[in-house]
């Protein structure tokens, strides 16, 4: 306690320096002590983060968080090209096959202690390591070796030369000091307390669901805003309204419900958040009844994703892992539109019979149950529009809306389900390796399909931009065939802030980027 | 009390997940958790190692809420706020209803719809619709003209005395609670005046009220205490969906986050709570009630 | 599907500001308050008290103006006969300014594509498409630089490939055209030189039959012809200033805050590139002088430039506020149904935003274009939403880094112009070259 209110005392002396620092003066003038007003930015999500730790997160909420506290060698500058972070700068070898990468002398962790090499060896070791389980494995596994040469020099080798490694040094780093042996788990008390290097540093998860984040004082940049407090508000329409009321300063994601709403305000800006995300149906490929192509291809054909979008927004109806305007989008290949005299056939075809209108094998209907993330907005009513377009085409369809935890047990873990409804966000890479691939941590439903690995390899392992753009384009039209997901759609996405938050950039996936450049009036 | 353990003890073993299950990645991890946390132990020694450790006045640490807090501090934090509400609400509730019912009782009256009407909603809903309604007066009425909103604006956000008072408002009222102990204590007032010895004092031409009120003294604690449990059981909903610091809020988070240890401490401290008002209940009978001193 | 929401949207208001056309007519309302800066006497204050003057202008070639106004420009050319030469002649110069600004936006890509690709040692005709780009740049004005391209065409002199090579020899010589051999980048080039010596496209030319097609193909590489925008601009420019309208015409659904500004924007048109540019004219709607030459003079600062869009916004929320006021019953009707306030706020900031890329300052022409993009239907080219806004998002998108965006923005202008393709496909090359070798990130929800 008395450490953070130094923290505080601190922060208040550091602001009266930056830019109020005439003001300070003046009044210091005329003896009058008036305390500086420290500038807090409050934000919404919908629910705070569990835990935060960047090598097992798999939410957007989650890594809008690891933005403000960590930090990887290399970052995306304003222009969005690769710029040094926690480095200074790397040598890459002639033959591409390792480099030194030389690290800031002038980084500290929010404990106290220094920034060396040591640091950035046991991330990669960690990561790595089968033990820790990973979600974010597939973002080392390029490197084959990290070595440290000293306290501010790692060498790196690589399994397959790299003529530009830097670009995919953006996983965060994490203290070697607060982990115990070489991997980490999700149980570490690390993740209740966590510390990076990063421009703010977690005060506290608060008794209201909020947690706060102090500027690091000690960071090497002068940051503009004092506070950030994310604020759990789990009803999204609330969201716009408290933005409205000034009581938050920033939405992360607007209801497209509220855009009209604000966009008419003159207290709010909108940015367009574009993460490249998609809906999707997925479906268990190693149980019956979605082992079968062609139960995947019927249930895809008896589905109208047109009826399902229209009462939660206006969006893109997609036909494959790609939003419309991405480069590997095929736009030879088309949506599955309602056909359902194909669908019988195929369900003929997979011995199926319908008896009384329900469709039925051996003696046991169709049946199956669409599990979904309650945290996923307007879910409910597409799961449930879902259900009653396909019980009306004798399909028995179960649903089940599962929690945070439950779905990260069910889904993430024991992949235990029939068929799931979820969303896949990414970033303007928009790497589906992990989702497709025979080996992808989330590949859920054990999709798997020799050729669509093999393109999935050249893709990531492509140095012509032809041959990758070439390649998932026909991993689009193979995807879309074997139908290991329906594809549903996009939807446009935006953020919100009040205009009283000035200098906003925000980055198309991690958000707070640049948070550090951000001022409040 | 013992049983009310052993009822939530079951309730939870038989609630899908655990906190080995938030916490781990691995199902290395999540075995070694389980059994380091004693997940996996057998009901009832579960049951009596949880007997025997509460009987030491320890209920144990919690696990995902805020990892390693002692459950007896976390709940002494939040406690007292949410006390408070349930009891304010518990004495708005009667007094207010006491006050209408003395007059309605045995009569026709349009408040009975009025209240009827007023107290259909269930606490969820009430408390939604209330904040909603309060948020939009405030912010059309100030901000919109320019002037500072009250203090309390916007009420999911602020921690104020009118957050309180319409979450003690919508406890008192909401899920038919006004309606229905507004006609219980309607129908004691009934029982009362039709009594005996009400006409007794009526032939002596004596003042009535005080006889009145002593003979239902009883059946308003008897039905104080039986309101309490429903109190106890709406909090959690109230303080969730006002965003209020209290120990139903924490009840929730628990469940959420599958902190077994920390939702038992509550529901257990919780019980007692109900225990205490029932005897304190008795206790205020038998004080007044001459008959039952003499039974004993 | 999309495509035939898109119509239906359109269909529908299409009629319904045919129901406004033909409803109007009335008496001018007497003003009753002060007005704002800049007010009295726009096209806004002329429309909302004389309707009767709207409608005198638009009766006989109603069905243009409604196309010219709801942003489907093809539809608005597509009339033929003399009664739609007011609406023809500004869709051809809007078109005009989306080409050509179409075509800035697929060289600039074209060119850091190939620089990015000249280590590759892979073989293609893409330093021959780089130089042919870059002299259109250069010709058309917008290369100020003055970079010389002669190396690109030496590189593809000397390429492996006999047909690049043999394109390379040709386009250097004096000889083009006269050389009898079939090359098919070299007779696109001389069909590109028919079409604008012409002024007009031919109903045989290849522009027409190909123009979503790849001009060149091997293996894996497609490269689109990156004279199409070029030409486009150009012959647009052509058609535009033949039909050169005035008065009311000429500052209808127009940035030019009136008619005056609309006749000085049409006599600089020439030197701007096809479009009617009034991004001057802020000053003119009250924004103070002094705060545009500050925001000019300073940094590339995307701060100043949302503060600048708020001040037009506060300035035409006065607008807003007069001509409810004043407007008679019919040039109410007039002013919600056509948002005359919204789509010349909507034109107006285009105009800016494009002006602020020409001056080299493309974050503040991000971050103005972003604040005019009617995020209700973010999708769907319409009165708020012009093609051009489309354009200019993508451009400033691409210079500033943001390149996978630019594609979000000429995904929106590839449903109603086929020809975007040809920058679509470039744009996209350069996105997938600038995360080659990046491994993605990807999170639920």
């Amino acid at each position: 306690m008395a450490a953070i209110f130094e923290d505080k005392m601190k922060s208040v002396q550091n602001y009266g320096n930056g830019i109020f620092s005439r003001w300070t003066l003046t009044v210091a003038a005329v003896g009058i002590a008036l305390p500086a007003i420290a500038t807090t930015l409050r934000y919404a999500e919908d629910q705070a983060p569990g835990i935060v730790n960047p090598v097992f997160t798999t939410t957007m909420t989650e890594a809008r968080v690891n933005e403000l506290l960590f930090e990887g060698l290399y970052t995306d500058n304003e222009d969005l090209m690769t710029t040094p972070d926690l480095a200074s700068s790397i040598e890459v070898a002639e033959d591409a096959m390792s480099a030194v990468v030389t690290l800031r002398r002038d980084v500290v962790w929010h404990d106290g202690t220094g920034f060396t090499a040591a640091d950035v060896v046991f991330t990669i070791n960690a990561m790595q390591n089968p033990e820790t389980l990973s979600t974010e494995v597939g973002r080392v596994e390029w490197i084959e070796e990290a070595e440290a040469l000293g306290d501010y020099s790692v060498e790196l080798t690589f399994s397959s030369p790299q003529p530009s490694p830097q670009d995919k040094l953006n996983f965060k780093i994490l203290p070697h000091s607060h982990f115990n042996g070489d991997a980490m788990s999700r149980g570490d008390s690390f993740r209740t307390n966590p510390i990076g290097t990063g421009p703010y540093r977690l005060v506290q998860f608060n008794d209201d669901n909020s947690v706060t984040f102090e500027v690091f004082d000690d960071y090497r940049e002068n940051i503009g805003i004092d506070e950030l407090i994310l604020r759990e508000v789990s009803d999204k329409s609330y969201q716009a309204r408290l933005l409205l009321y000034e009581s938050l300063e920033a939405l992360v994601r607007v209801l497209p419900s509220d855009l009209a709403l604000l966009q008419n305000s003159r207290q709010v800006e909108l940015y367009p958040y574009q993460t490249n995300s998609w809906w999707f149906l997925g479906f268990d490929e190693t149980e019956p009844p979605f082992d079968d192509i062609r139960v995947r291809q019927a249930v895809s054909q008896l589905v109208d994703v047109e009826n399902l979008l229209a009462p939660i927004g206006t969006g893109e109806i997609l036909s494959g892992p790609y939003v419309k305007s991405s480069p590997f989008y095929n736009h030879e290949v088309e949506p599955w539109t309602r056909n359902e005299r194909e669908a019988r056939v195929l369900l003929e075809d997979a011995g199926f019979t319908q008896e009384g209108g329900s469709w039925e094998r051996d003696g046991e209907p169709l049946s199956f149950t669409i599990t979904a993330h309650q945290g996923l907005e307007t879910a409910q009513m597409v799961v449930i529009n879902l259900q009653s377009q396909l019980r009306s085409k004798g399909i028995d369809v179960q649903t089940e809306f599962l929690d945070e935890a439950e779905w990260k047990v069910r889904v993430w873990r024991e992949r235990d389900f029939d068929s799931m409804l979820s969303q896949w966000s990414f970033d303007r890479n928009e790497d589906v390796y992990s989702q497709l691939h025979s080996d992808g941590e989330r590949n859920f439903g054990g999709y798997s399909n020799d050729r669509v690995d093999e393109l999935l390899d050249i893709a990531r392992n492509a140095t012509d931009p032809f041959d990758k753009r070439h390649a998932l384009r026909l991993v689009h039209e193979l995807v879309r065939a074997d139908a290991p997901m329906l594809f549903l759609w996009t939807l446009d996405s935006y953020a919100a802030l009040s205009r009283n938050t000035r200098n906003v950039l925000i980055h198309p996936f991690y958000f707070f980027t640049y948070v550090g450049n951000w001022r409040m009036r | 009390m013992a049983v009310a353990v052993l009822f939530v003890l079951l309730a939870i073993a038989l609630a899908p997940g655990s906190a080995a299950d938030i916490v781990a990645n691995s199902s290395e991890l999540r075995d070694g958790l389980t059994e380091h946390w004693g997940l996996d132990d057998p009901f009832f020694t579960r049951y009596f190692r949880f007997i025997s450790a509460l009987l030491h006045g320890d209920l144990g640490q919690s696990l995902t809420y805020r990892a390693g807090e002692p459950i007896v501090d976390l709940v002494a934090r939040s406690a007292p706020a949410t006390m408070f509400l349930v009891f304010a609400a518990l004495a708005a509730s009667i007094s207010s209803t006491f006050c209408l019912a003395w007059f309605t009782a045995g009569r026709k009256s349009l408040s009975r719809s009025i209240l009827r009407a007023l107290s259909v909603a269930p606490v969820f809903l009430a408390a939604y619709l209330a904040m909603v309604i309060a948020d939009s007066w405030a912010f059309h009425t100030t901000l919109q003209v320019g002037i500072q909103p009250p203090e309390w604006f916007p009420l999911l956000l602020n921690d104020s005395n009118v957050k309180v008072a319409l979450a003690v408002f919508v406890l008192g009222m909401g899920s038919s609670a006004g309606s229905e102990i507004h006609s219980n204590i309607e129908s004691a007032l009934v029982e009362i005046r039709r009594s005996g010895y009400i006409d007794a004092a009526r032939s002596r031409g004596a003042k009535l009220w005080p006889h009145i009120l002593r003979n239902v003294a009883a059946p308003l604690a008897a039905l104080t205490a039986a309101r309490v449990p429903y109190f106890l059981g709406g909090v959690i909903v109230v303080e969730k969906v006002l965003h209020l610091n209290g120990v139903g809020a924490m009840l929730w988070e628990a469940c959420r986050l599958r902190d077994f240890p920390l939702a038992l401490g509550i529901t257990v401290l919780s019980a007692a709570v109900v225990c205490s008002a029932r005897l304190i209940a008795d206790l205020i009978r038998v004080a007044i009630d001459p008959r039952l001193r003499g039974s004993k | 599907m999309k495509g035939s929401m898109r119509i239906a949207q359109q269909n529908s208001c299409s009629l319904l500001t045919l129901a406004t056309l033909f409803a109007c007519g009335g008496e001018p309302v007497a003003e009753i308050a002060e007005l704002p800066i800049g007010y009295e006497g726009s096209t806004i204050d002329t429309l909302v008290q004389n309707p009767s003057l709207f409608q005198a202008e638009i009766q006989d070639s109603r069905a243009a103006w409604v196309a010219f106004h709801n942003g489907n420009l093809p539809e608005a050319i597509a009339f033929t006969g003399d009664e739609y030469s007011n609406p023809r002649g500004r869709a051809a110069a809007e078109m005009a300014s989306l080409h050509f600004r179409l075509a800035q936006v697929q060289t600039e890509a074209l060119l850091t594509l190939a620089n990015s690709q000249v280590d590759s040692g892979r073989p293609s005709a893409l330093p021959l498409f780089a130089h042919i780009a870059q002299a259109e740049l250069t010709n058309a004005g917008f290369n100020d630089s003055g970079e010389d391209d002669s190396q690109w065409l030496s590189v593809s002199m000397s390429s492996t490939l006999p047909e690049v090579a043999e394109a390379a020899s040709l386009l250097s010589s004096d000889h083009l055209g006269e050389s009898g051999t079939t090359n098919p980048i070299t007779d696109r080039y001389l069909s590109h030189k028919t079409e604008r010596e012409s002024g007009e496209l031919s109903n045989s030319s290849p522009l027409y039959e190909a123009v979503n097609l790849p001009l060149w193909e091997l293996g894996s590489i497609k490269l689109y012809d990156p004279q199409t925008h070029f030409t486009f601009g150009l012959i647009y420019q052509t058609e535009a200033e033949k039909l050169q309208s005035s008065g009311l015409s000429a500052a209808l659904f127009s940035p030019c805050p009136n008619s005056e500004a609309a006749r000085v924007s049409n006599e600089e048109r020439q030197e701007l590139r096809g479009g009617i540019n009034c991004a001057d004219q802020i000053s003119a709607i009250g924004i103070d002088a002094e705060f545009i030459s500050a925001m000019m003079d300073g940094d590339d600062d995307l701060q100043t430039a949302r503060t600048l869009v708020h001040q037009v916004d506060e300035r035409l929320d006065e607008w807003s506020a007069a001509a409810v006021r004043t407007a008679s019953p019919d040039g109410a009707a007039l002013l919600t149904s056509l948002s005359l306030v919204e789509s010349f706020r909507a034109k107006l900031l285009i105009s800016v935003a494009g002006d602020l890329l020409n001056q080299g300052r493309p974050r503040q022409a991000l971050a103005v274009a972003q604040a005019t993009l009617d995020i209700t239907s973010p999708r769907i080219v319409s009165a708020t939403n012009p093609a051009l806004l489309f354009a200019v998002l993508a451009h400033a998108h691409l210079q500033t880094g943001h390149t996978r965006e630019a594609l979000d923005a000429l995904e929106v202008l590839a449903e109603t112009f086929p020809s975007v393709i040809t920058v679509d496909e470039t744009v996209g090359d350069l996105a997938v070259t600038e995360g080659l070798h990046r491994i993605g990130d990807s999170k639920e929800l």
